[in-house]
């Protein structure tokens, strides 16, 4: 029986012995240089809508510069109103001062008629952003506009449509 | 086991934070199509009938929806013919100003229903150069003008004519 339990000894103290070993090749020192940078989220706010103003119905693309010009190919259709006066969307992005950002906007979109349901489509999205935030501020306000595509038997309504701005840092 | 727990809790953080590399907002487009004008002749410019006298002269009716008639020269208005300012309705977007245009002297001619002659109808009046539509998107303006009759050698009989008045958005 004694002759057992000694050689159970013997046995642990081999293994801890050879676990220190390992530790010990840890102790070594070397200096890296680590580096982060946080930066500010970016943000982007809607301050105006696009609006397109009053058209009359006839066969019709209305365009919206980003400076908030409106042309028409039919121009003789466009219908100045004080109720409804044309503009350029307007958007405010906010984040880290100095850094680059790209935009993307949907190819195109649908307007929808609020009576009638009839529809209208709109693309050629154009913007005027720099893509670079203020130095200062982190702010940059750009400009939105596009294409409205009017059929020719489009029916009189007030027509809606949503679309989305993404902003990315670059 | 601490020193397994740190890791698990950073791991948690890093994720709770939420991805602010970019940024998104959504857009209104709106666009108001609105019909096209439309205008209706309701009553028939009538100058009833007239002796043209020896020397002939003008027959007026007045631009207004009573449509007064006043004569020059040796012209004497008698009994019956109707004699009348057109009137006409016009339709289309609720509150919005319409321009009315007549027709410029010299344009417009009432021929005989038989013979060749013809007599000169000019100075064109209107209730309202510029109306506004009503909330229903309705107005009526009344129009006059002057007949003008060469003398007593023009044929007797009916004459008739056609001119035409632009009603536009303004």
């Amino acid at each position: 029986m004694k002759t057992t339990v000694l050689k159970f000894f013997t046995l642990s103290v081999a293994i801890f012995a050879f676990t220190n070993i390992s530790f010990g090749q840890n102790t070594d020192e070397a200096t890296a240089s680590a580096g982060a940078r946080i930066v500010t989220p970016l943000t982007i706010e809607n301050d105006e809508e696009l609006e397109f103003g009053d058209i009359i119905s006839a066969a019709n693309t209305v365009t919206i510069s980003p400076a908030g010009v409106r042309t028409a190919t039919n121009p003789d259709a466009l219908l100045v109103t004080a109720s409804r006066t044309p503009q350029a969307a307007e958007f405010t992005v906010v984040g880290e001062a100095g850094l680059s950002y790209t935009v993307v906007i949907e190819n195109s979109i649908t307007l929808t008629g609020a009576a009638t349901s009839q529809t209208m489509t709109v693309d050629n999205f154009v913007h005027n952003a720099t893509g670079t935030l203020n130095a200062t501020t982190g702010k940059e306000t750009f400009s939105v506009g596009a294409d409205l595509t009017v059929g020719a038997t489009q029916s009189s309504d007030i027509y809606t449509g949503s679309f989305t701005v993404t902003v990315t840092y670059e | 086991m601490k020193k397994l727990i740190v890791p698990i809790i950073l791991g948690l953080l890093v994720i709770g934070f939420p991805l602010t590399g970019f940024a998104q907002v959504e857009a209104t487009a709106t666009a108001e199509l609105v019909e096209a004008l439309s205008a209706s002749e309701e009553d028939q410019l009538n100058f009833g009938k007239f002796i043209a006298g020896e020397s002939g002269g003008t027959i007026t009716v007045a631009g207004t929806a009573a449509g007064a008639i006043t004569t020059t020269g040796t012209v004497a208005t008698i009994g019956g013919g109707a004699p009348s300012s057109a009137s006409f309705d016009i339709s289309g977007l609720a509150s919005q100003t319409v321009k009315v245009t007549l027709p410029a002297n010299g344009s417009v001619n009432l021929s005989h229903s038989t013979s060749s002659d013809v007599m000169n109808v000019a100075s064109f009046t209107v209730s309202a150069s510029t109306v506004t539509l009503s909330s229903t998107g309705d107005a009526t303006v009344y129009v006059g003008a002057t007949l003008t009759v060469p003398n007593s050698g023009i044929d007797v009989g009916v004459y008739s004519g056609t001119y035409q008045v632009k009603f536009a958005y303004q």
